[in-house]
This record gives C-alpha cells, sequence and structure tokens, in this order.
C-alpha cells in the first residue's frame, strides 16, 4: 500500500492531466477545423448537352480538385436562389437528376450513383481512398433539365472523404447554366410548274415558236413526218406528268387510223402516231434533252414505235429542272385514202400536285 | 531634588533645542532636495513625442519605427540616442520578446547638422547603455557631432521583428550629450508605445452569375439591355425562298415577293466567369421524316441520305466550315453578321479574333464575308454578305468564347438560304439550340 502522501500526489497528477486534456479540446478542434477548412474547386464548369427546358441531357462537369486527402463522394446540388454552399436550396422546378447515370469519368474514378441521390441532389461515391490533386471530369446522362425557359440554376459542388457525402466538406465551388429558348428559323419554297409547247422551244420556256406542224402530201409510197417541242420543269416534290388529249387526222368523218399499241411505222397502211424518241425509221425526231429527269412513257419511249393514244405520254417523278421533249409525228396512207384535208388539234397539258 | 529636577529641566531643555535644529535641518534639507536631485539628473521630458510603425501585425519582421519628438535641452549636442523597448512604461524593463538584433538606423530630421547620421551602436555594452546585456530590449544609436541645438526631430529606424503576441510596448526614449552614453551626459527622457493588434480580416463573396438568352428581334427594335428585358420571340421567317437570289434574315415582309417577319436571331450573355464563356449550338433533330433531321426541312419529309440531293425537302446544308452561296445552287445556313457591345461594358466575346470559336475567339466558320465581327450600329444587315455554316451534328459547335467575364454582349445571327430551281415547294424550318458553358 502506497502511503497517503504518495496517492495524493498521483492524485493531483490525474487533476492536471485531466485539466490540460479538457483544455486542449477547444485547441484541437480549431486546429483541425483550420486544416480542413474547404478549399475551392478550380477551373470548374458545366457543359449542358442542351439548354432546351424539360429535356433529358446530359450535364458534363469538368473542375480540378486542389485539396490532396481522401475522397469518397461528390455532391451535386442544384439550387435556382444562390451556389453558396451550406445555405437553403431552392430546387429547380422539373429538375430530375435523381434518374442520372455516369456515362464517363475520367481523373478521379470508381463512382457510382449514391442511393441517396434525389431529384436536385445528385451524389456520386466511391471506396473511400486517397486523391492528390487533379483535373477530372463526369459526365452524367438522363438528366432532365428544368421546366423554367430561360432559368439560371446554380449546381453547387463539394467533395467529401466520407462516401455519402456527409461530415465535413473537403472542397466546394459551384456552377451555373442557363436554360434557354431556341431559335426556329422558317422560310417557303413557293410552287412552280413551267410548261411550254411549239413547234421549237427554248428549254428553259423561255420562247416557243410555231403552233402547226405540216406533214404536207400524205403518200401511200412513203411515211410523212413532222415535229413539234414541249419543256416542263416544276418543283413539286411528286414532279409532273404530260398529258396529250386530241383526234387522230382527220377529215369530215375520214379518218387516219391512230396507231393504238405502240407499232413500226408501215409504208401504204393508215397509220397515224407519235413518240418522244430519236427515229431511224423514218428519221425524225430527237431523244429528250436538259437537264431534267422527265422522261417518255413506255408508249411512247421505243424509237420506230409510235402510238397516238390519249393520256400520259411523259413525266418526272420528282421535282425537275427542264426537259425539252421533241414529238415525233408520222403519217401512213393507203392508196385509197379519200382526197382531202386531213387535220387534228393535240393538245398537250402538264400537271403537278402541290 | 530641586537641584535635580533643576538637572533634568536643563537636559529637558537641551534634547528639545536638539529636536528643534534636527528638525530645522530635516526641513531645511527637505527644501533644498529638489535642488540636490536637479543637480545629479537634469533629464527633461521630451515633448510631442510618438513613434509610427510600419506595421501592427504579430510576427512582422523588418518593422520600421519612426520616432518625433521635440529635444527640451537646447544647449547641449545631440550624440547618443538608447530606446529600451519595455512592457511597461516605468520600473524595470521587462521585454516585450521582440528580436532587436537586426536593428539599423534608417534616416533623421531635424537633428542639429542633421546631415552626420546615427548609426547603430556596437553590440558590445557601455555605460548606460546595455545593448548587450539586455539585447531582447535595449538599442541604442549614436554619433559624433559637436553641434548644440534642440527642437523637433525624427528618427527612423527598421529591422525590429516582432513576436506572434498581442501587446502594447513602451519604448523608453534617452537622449545623450555624448556617444559614450554616460549618466552625466544624459539630456531628455520621455516613453512612446505602440501595440501590436490582430488584424482585421474581411471576406465577402460573389455569387457565380450566368444570364444567357435566346431570341428573335426585329431590325427595327432596340436591343434589350439584358436578358430580362429581351423579346421572347423565337421565330425567324426569311420568307420566300427561290432561285434567283440569296435570302437572309431580317426579311421585310414585303409581299408578294418577301414576306419575312423581319427578324434575326441574337444570343444575349453577361456572366461574372472569371475564365470566360463559351457559346456552342447545334440544330435539334426534326421530330418527323426520314434522313437530314437536323437540316432546313419540311416537316415530316422523306430525304436523300446524301445530303446533296436538291430535289428532296431538305436543303443543302452549308460546310461546316463555312462556304460561300451562289443563287440558284441550294444551300442554307448561318453566320455571325457581329458581336454588339452597347448594352454592356465589355469587349470579351471573340476578343481574340479568328480561330475556332474557343479560347477568346470567334469561329471563322461563322464570321460571313467580310470575316469580322465587329461591333457596328447597324451589324444585322451586313452588305453583300454569301457566306454561310451549318452544324448537321449532334455535337454542339463552338460559335465564339471569351476568356473573361462578359456583360450582356449580344451575338447577332443571320439566316440565309437560295434554292435550286428543283428544290420542291413547302414550308421549310429547323430549330437551332444555343448552349452557355461558363467556366469559373
Amino acid at each position: 500500500m502506497f502511503p497517503r502522501s504518495y496517492r495524493l500526489f498521483v492524485r493531483r497528477i490525474c487533476i492536471t492531466w485531466q485539466a490540460l486534456l479538457i483544455m486542449s479540446v477547444p485547441a484541437l478542434a480549431l486546429t483541425f477545423y483550420k486544416s480542413v477548412s474547404a478549399a475551392d474547386l478550380a477551373n470548374r464548369s458545366i457543359t449542358l448537352g442542351t439548354s432546351v427546358a424539360s429535356n433529358v441531357t446530359t450535364h458534363s462537369y469538368q473542375f480540378t480538385v486542389p485539396t490532396a486527402g481522401i475522397l469518397g463522394s461528390i455532391q451535386f446540388e442544384y439550387c435556382t436562389n444562390t451556389p453558396f454552399v451550406g445555405t437553403a436550396c431552392t430546387a429547380p422546378a422539373g429538375l430530375n437528376v435523381s434518374t442520372a447515370t455516369i456515362q464517363s469519368q475520367i481523373g478521379i474514378t470508381g463512382f457510382s450513383v449514391h442511393g441517396s441521390s434525389t431529384t436536385n441532389n445528385l451524389i456520386i461515391t466511391r471506396v473511400a481512398g486517397a486523391v492528390v490533386p487533379q483535373t477530372v471530369t463526369y459526365v452524367f446522362g438522363t438528366i432532365t433539365n428544368p421546366s423554367a425557359v430561360q432559368q439560371s440554376v446554380y449546381v453547387r459542388i463539394s467533395t467529401y472523404a466520407s462516401t455519402d457525402a456527409s461530415g465535413v466538406r473537403t472542397d466546394e465551388g459551384a456552377v451555373v447554366f442557363s436554360t434557354a429558348r431556341q431559335i426556329g428559323a422558317q422560310a417557303f419554297v413557293p410552287p412552280y410548274l413551267t410548261f411550254c409547247v411549239g413547234v421549237t422551244v427554248s428549254g428553259d420556256c423561255t420562247s416557243a415558236i410555231g403552233d402547226k406542224v405540216s406533214l404536207g402530201e400524205l403518200s401511200s409510197s412513203s411515211t410523212k413526218t413532222g415535229t413539234s417541242q414541249m419543256s416542263a420543269a416544276t418543283n413539286d416534290v411528286a414532279g409532273y406528268v404530260l398529258y396529250l388529249s386530241g383526234t387522230t387526222l382527220t377529215s369530215g368523218n375520214i379518218i387516219v387510223d391512230p396507231i393504238g399499241t405502240p407499232a413500226a411505222s408501215i409504208v401504204g397502211n393508215s397509220q397515224f402516231g407519235i413518240n418522244l424518241r430519236a427515229n431511224t425509221s423514218p428519221s425524225v425526231g430527237q431523244n429528250p434533252t436538259g437537264p431534267g429527269t422527265g422522261s417518255p412513257t413506255a408508249s411512247f419511249n421505243s424509237p420506230n414505235l409510235f402510238s397516238y393514244t390519249n393520256g400520259v405520254i411523259a413525266s418526272s417523278p420528282n421535282s425537275t429542272e427542264f426537259t425539252i421533249f421533241t414529238i415525233s409525228y408520222i403519217a401512213n396512207v393507203p392508196a385509197g385514202q379519200e382526197p382531202g384535208v386531213y387535220t387534228t388539234t393535240a393538245t398537250y397539258i402538264a400537271t403537278a400536285n402541290f | 531634588m530641586n537641584r535635580s529636577l533643576s538637572s533634568y529641566s536643563l537636559a529637558s531643555r537641551t534634547t528639545r533645542r536638539l529636536v528643534i535644529v534636527a528638525t530645522a535641518l530635516v526641513l531645511t534639507l527637505a527644501g533644498m532636495l529638489p535642488y540636490i536631485l536637479n543637480g545629479t539628473a537634469q533629464a527633461a521630458q521630451l515633448q510631442d513625442r510618438k513613434a509610427t510603425i510600419s506595421t501592427s501585425e504579430p510576427s512582422s519582421t523588418d518593422v520600421e519605427f519612426i520616432f518625433a519628438y521635440n529635444n527640451q535641452d537646447t544647449a547641449a549636442a545631440k550624440q547618443g540616442i538608447r530606446y529600451q523597448f519595455c512592457t511597461t512604461p516605468l520600473g524595470a524593463c521587462t521585454a516585450a520578446g521582440w528580436t532587436l538584433t537586426g536593428f539599423t538606423h534608417d534616416s533623421q530630421t531635424g537633428w542639429p547638422t542633421n546631415a552626420t547620421a546615427f548609426t547603430a551602436h556596437a553590440a558590445a555594452d557601455e555605460n548606460d547603455c546595455l545593448q548587450s546585456t539586455n539585447s531582447t530590449s535595449e538599442i541604442c544609436f549614436e554619433r559624433t557631432s559637436a553641434t548644440t541645438g534642440g527642437g523637433a526631430v525624427t528618427h527612423t529606424i527598421s529591422g525590429i521583428n516582432f513576436n506572434a503576441t498581442i501587446q502594447t510596448v513602451y519604448i523608453r526614449i534617452t537622449t545623450y550629450l555624448d556617444n559614450d552614453f554616460q549618466s552625466v551626459d544624459l539630456l531628455d527622457t520621455g516613453v512612446v508605445a505602440v501595440a501590436v493588434v490582430r488584424q482585421l480580416t474581411t471576406t465577402g463573396k460573389v455569387q457565380e452569375r450566368l444570364e444567357f438568352c435566346v431570341f428573335a428581334i426585329d431590325d427595327a427594335t432596340a436591343l434589350p439591355t439584358n436578358c430580362a428585358a429581351a423579346p421572347t420571340t423565337t421565330s425567324i421567317d426569311i420568307g420566300v425562298v427561290d432561285n434567283s437570289s440569296i435570302v437572309q434574315s431580317p426579311v421585310n415582309d414585303s409581299a408578294p415577293t418577301s414576306l419575312g417577319n423581319d427578324d434575326y436571331g441574337a444570343l444575349q450573355v453577361n456572366t461574372n466567369a472569371q475564365d470566360g464563356v463559351a457559346l456552342t449550338w447545334f440544330p435539334d433533330l426534326a421530330a418527323s421524316g426520314t434522313n437530314e433531321l437536323r437540316s432546313f426541312r419540311v416537316s415530316g419529309a422523306t430525304c436523300n441520305a446524301s445530303g446533296t440531293d436538291v430535289t428532296d425537302q431538305c436543303f443543302v446544308d452549308a460546310a461546316s466550315t463555312g462556304e460561300a452561296f451562289t443563287a440558284g445552287t441550294e444551300r442554307f445556313g448561318v453566320y455571325i453578321p457581329c458581336r454588339d457591345t452597347t448594352q454592356g461594358t465589355t469587349t470579351g466575346l471573340g476578343a481574340g479574333g479568328t480561330g475556332s470559336g474557343s479560347s477568346g475567339t470567334y469561329n471563322t466558320a461563322y464570321s460571313g464575308t467580310d470575316d469580322t465581327i465587329t461591333s457596328a450600329a447597324d451589324c444585322e444587315n451586313e452588305a453583300s454578305n454569301v457566306k454561310f455554316a451549318w452544324n448537321d451534328s449532334a455535337t454542339a459547335a463552338a460559335l465564339i468564347s471569351s476568356t473573361g467575364v462578359v456583360d450582356d454582349e449580344i451575338l447577332k445571327l443571320r439566316h440565309g438560304a437560295t434554292a435550286n430551281a428543283t428544290t420542291p415547294t413547302g414550308t421549310y424550318t429547323v430549330v437551332s439550340t444555343f448552349i452557355a458553358t461558363p467556366q469559373f
């Protein structure tokens, strides 16, 4: 057993140490506070995938973590009232970051979205570990932008040693983005259909000369021929259609037989027909020319085969510049053809379905 | 007995006389004491004395002291100064904890033969100057100058290092006739005081700010002073497009040939991002249709995937690097006629000139025929422009950026088109999204 004086001495020592310990607590707290007071995240920015309100988009963050130490989580708090970390936050209407996914992470990695994230408070977490100062990039997808148009939204960014954004912030900073209206540009391209018919026409229909085609004296020993032209262009997306409407060569009630099914010209037969190609038998006409995409329909598109049936004779399937069609007329008569003046009036019609 | 009494009385009277004489002597001496003391220490009080320090911050080094005082003695030379740095003005001097060993003489004014400067006394003690013994509290300066005189003087010294203690320090000043600091040469004395105090730290924070707005505005309308005053209109109608000319916004509403709405596009930005702001854009994906969904197109149209077809209901996009349009050769695009700075105080956007649109430059693809975006009063109507660009991509393309803050600068946009003869009729539209990315 120790003497009483020794016990008293030991008790005083203990009391003194307790007092020192108690007094040192505030000092330690101050020291600790100073050493962990939050530093500013540097070079920080947020880039939106789109600034359109309510759109689901990406939010890409980049900033420099200035403090070496343990990092376990990062908090992105979206507020409309102030960027100051630690103050009351007004959540942006319509914003939803709880559905965010991490599309990419560069620098300090290993993060996943923490389950406690809310519509305006996105927390990403990782196994807490030491980091050194560095620039980081995080791209989050499937974030719904705020619903207000032209609204500034502050995002308070804080890093923590903890894995759930609790405790003392290590570093902090804020960025700001703005939703914005979009600009719509509009114009009208007016419709047009340009069509001309004549014995000869220019490619752009600025001229069309003549309206009569003479086949001369019809003969049972040779084929009589003639030509006329037409040109067409349109910006109807469905193009144009050219029609023939008319009768065969007629003199009173005597006619020259129109050719139905396309057929070759036969001297001595009663034939009246046309086509839109260059022919060698007889030698008449030329193929369509010009930059357009118009072409004859099948009944009128075979060289040396002629027909005269009312209906579509040419068309373009889409908008097109001018195509010049040359119409070749042939006429044959038998030896017994009644004398007379044989005439016909052919009407060519162009339509477009605007 | 009587004799005895008589003897006693005599003795008593003698004693009384002695007491009286002694008392008289004491009183006489007391009356003379001031004169005696005055003869042994003739020091007068230095008047109008003060010490101005260059800083009051604890732990400061090389602190400068400017002593100013009025020498009462005018009859003697002034060849020695002794400064004692103490925690009290009187009594034994307790050092303040400062480091005095680096002290130096800097300058002086008003002393007799002022051109003869004081110098720091050598480290060793010398009579009253106990600079070695009291190295933490005492320093001395000396010079050789027999000129007499007094009055107001200053003496500037430096090289004093404070400790971290918040405290008031009293500096006892003594001047000497000679430079060997003998007590008999002491002239005047006085005490000044300085205080080492805490510093006041004032902190404020400016919050991050971005005001960004996108709008369409009539060219006859004054520009908004800020986004709060910006119009909410967003539609730009460039009217009738055909193959005879290049039309570009703003287009007047002059039936039947133009039929536009006289608006052009504008982006206005205000941010305090110290690293600047970047403006980017991309055309929105059309909600319906096939191919060329980010082109100027008829809603729902099926277009050729080549992007060059002039018979489908999608305009051929201008090159992403910009190209000059030729009337009749189908194209659609946009360009920046200018950056207007009349509404703010900065000229940050595109101040770096031509470039890619980043690092403070503007993207040359969008800088128009004149390749400049200099602010001008009527810059939405740049004459003879035929150069446009388009971004047929979901990836935002850079338009322009700054490297510092931007104060309500406005970027103007003009959309332009020309049609082929075969460009199908229809109402063509495209919607564009603009993004501002400030970096703090």
